[in-house]
């Protein structure tokens, strides 16, 4: 009897798979980089030949260790291959100009719905503060109240309004920065508690909005509202817009949920999840600019009408940014989508 | 026709490459995610107590402002939550404690990790780690509502999204669910001698032991398999012959095995089995191939 079949076909095939693992060991030290273009060139062909080396003696081999060894080398090579393999300055250039605001087309419907929670929660509170002025409370917690309140006189609320610095100016940076990563911090709640078919979500919403209303009531209440709203929305439309497109992230996956489409619920989940994650990406920098907004302009603009043509103006940029940038252009999504094709 | 890995590994999952041949890898196991994840929160944890520290010289020191506070909350917040993405995008789906572990994030139809996938898994992170805990120690900075009720609804549900990797198969934590990943070991790569290859290099010789179809289909893959391990693994004389002895009453050989012969019997054994039953495996899967073809039907 001669040397076993199985014996022989690793004789003839160890060289190459050699030469993958040197690669590989290389690659996983010192990354892509550190290979030379021919060697680059190489890799493809030696995996998908380590590849097919691998079927074969899945058929032909009991040899345990080899089969062992070749569904390693394989898969070693396959993270190599396969790893992440775009610039990331691609990367983020393609998420502003295309990623971003197509998804954020795609979810207009739950934007809809998300804008009608808030703008409900905010009415309720408004309602609800007006009738009872000690119902503010209930809507406000001790940290974003900070003082403010039905018990407040109406010139301490006035100066809040019309800050300008000194010894209480770092307070508020301080205080803008927790309202950045607390305001982040619910919309990435919004987001991931979807899985739990977005009631959090819904309840989210309605609450921050009665926050929202509760205090306009109370400036109303001190015929303060123009200054209030003065105040708010510079960097308000921002920052409740980027609320708003939270809550939207978090029902966009939560119908995946619930619908689950053709192609299976964990696939749709998956799908939805990923894009409903960039929307979550994209809210949050606009969490950080109207705190940036809100930081800068507090101090040094007291004028209301430039605070009332800032806040348009940031309403009508992103009414251009998610309406009209990027149409009709197409990602280059990741390997399993084929690029001119799928719209997920 | 797959020969046979391991057939009980639960562990085992099978992820269809772009090129159709399906990978065999091994999920990573509670243990390793664990200590992977206390490493990165270790290194988490102190460098939030660095910044913190110094932003405490600063302001105590000459600067006299809060200021600096501000810088250090946004700096801490982002840092603690975009840690996992930016080391997974760039470590090709590990971070510093999932390299210490072997693990590592792919995606979980066999394509190629994307950007998308990295943030969608990690952003769940906050709910479930950062605000438990937040809420362990200062409740009512997270938990909305101030009835004992809300408290005890939010508490509940956001333990039960912690532990949810412990709650299903695959180990998927909520953000793998949303993303479509899952969290792999990295398999070593060491390519052992084959046993089956003649002791005597580049000769071909023949065997000292010769055995009959019968006597070699007594046994199955699975008894090669072991006694592949075995061969490679040990030394010991006396243990061998007692295998030996258990085969040579098994198959009923008849010829005599000297007690120095016992490691050549053992090695033409196993040659001549592997033998027989790869030849059966490749009979079978022409079989199969001539069934699918409509043909003969055995």
């Amino acid at each position: 009897m001669d040397e076993l079949k199985s014996v022989r076909f690793r004789e003839k095939r160890q060289a190459t798979w050699q030469e993958l693992e040197d690669l590989v060991v290389r690659i996983e030290k010192s990354g892509l980089k550190s290979l030379t273009a021919n060697e680059l060139s190489r890799l493809p062909l030696l995996y998908r030949s380590t590849l097919s080396s691998l079927s074969v003696a899945r058929s032909i081999s009991l040899d345990k260790s080899l089969l062992q060894y070749l569904e390693n080398l394989s898969s070693r090579a396959y993270f190599c291959v396969y790893g992440a393999r775009r610039k990331p300055a691609d990367v983020i250039v393609e998420f502003f100009t295309i990623q971003l605001p197509q998804a954020v087309r795609d979810m207009r419907w739950h934007l809809l719905l998300s804008g009608a929670l808030l703008t409900l929660g905010t009415v309720i509170g408004m309602a609800m503060t007006m009738d009872n002025p000690e119902n503010f409370y209930n809507f406000v917690s001790e940290a974003m109240a900070q003082g403010r309140g039905p018990d407040a006189s109406t010139e301490s609320l006035r100066d809040v309004l019309f800050d300008d610095g000194g010894g209480s100016g770092d307070d508020l940076a301080v205080f803008s920065s927790f309202l950045m990563t607390h305001n982040s911090k619910v919309g990435m709640m919004c987001f991931s508690l979807s899985v739990a078919l977005g009631i959090p979500t819904v309840y989210l919403l309605v609450y921050n909005g009665m926050g929202l209303g509760a205090f306009a009531a109370l400036y109303e209440q001190r015929d303060l509202s123009i200054e209030f709203w003065s105040w708010i929305l510079p960097h308000g439309v921002t920052e409740l817009l980027a609320v708003v497109l939270c809550g939207a992230a978090g029902f966009y996956v939560a119908e995946a949920i619930i619908f689950p489409g053709k192609h299976g619920r964990l696939a749709n989940v998956a799908r939805r999840g990923r894009r409903a994650g960039l929307v979550v990406l994209g809210a949050i920098m606009m969490f950080v600019l109207a705190g940036l907004i809100e930081g800068i302009f507090r101090q040094t603009v007291q004028d209301i009408a430039i605070r009332y043509t800032v806040a348009t103006t940031t309403a009508v940029f992103w009414i251009i940014y998610f309406g009209v940038i990027g149409r009709g252009r197409k990602m280059t999504g990741p390997i399993e989508a084929p690029p001119a094709r799928e719209r997920s | 026709m797959a020969a046979v890995i391991d057939s009980d590994n639960q562990n085992l999952r099978e992820i269809k490459t772009p090129e159709g041949i399906p990978l065999r890898l091994e999920l990573a196991t509670k243990g390793q995610r664990i200590g992977a994840f206390l490493v990165d929160f270790s290194i988490i944890i102190a460098a939030i107590i660095a910044v913190l520290v110094l932003t405490a010289i600063v302001v105590v020191g000459p600067l006299q402002s809060s200021l600096p506070l501000a810088f250090t909350m946004i700096a801490i917040f982002l840092f603690r939550n975009f840690y996992f993405v930016i080391s997974e995008l760039k470590l090709q789906g590990r971070t510093l404690g999932k390299k210490l572990v072997n693990t590592r994030v792919i995606d979980a139809g066999g394509g190629s990790l994307s950007a998308q996938q990295v943030f969608a898994r990690n952003v769940t992170r906050e709910i479930e780690l950062f605000l438990p805990l937040i809420a362990l120690m200062v409740p009512e900075a997270v938990l909305p509502g101030s009835t004992a009720w809300s408290y005890v609804l939010s508490g509940a549900w956001l333990l039960v999204l912690s532990i949810m990797p412990l709650l299903n198969k695959n180990r998927m934590r909520v953000g793998d669910f949303i993303a479509g990943t899952l969290v792999v070991q990295d398999p070593p790569m060491n390519l052992l001698r084959d046993i089956g290859q003649s002791s005597r290099r580049g000769e071909k010789a023949e065997p000292r032991y010769t055995f009959t179809k019968e006597q070699l289909d007594m046994y199955g893959i699975y008894e090669l398999q072991i006694l592949e391990d075995f061969l490679r693994s040990t030394t010991d004389m006396e243990a061998m012959r007692r295998v030996a002895r258990q085969i040579i009453r098994k198959i009923n050989f008849k010829e005599k095995v000297r007690h120095v012969d016992i490691e050549t019997f053992l090695q033409d054994f196993y040659r001549a089995q592997r033998h027989r039953l790869e030849q059966k495996m490749v009979v079978k899967g022409e079989r199969v191939e001539r069934k699918k073809m409509g043909r003969l039907s055995d």
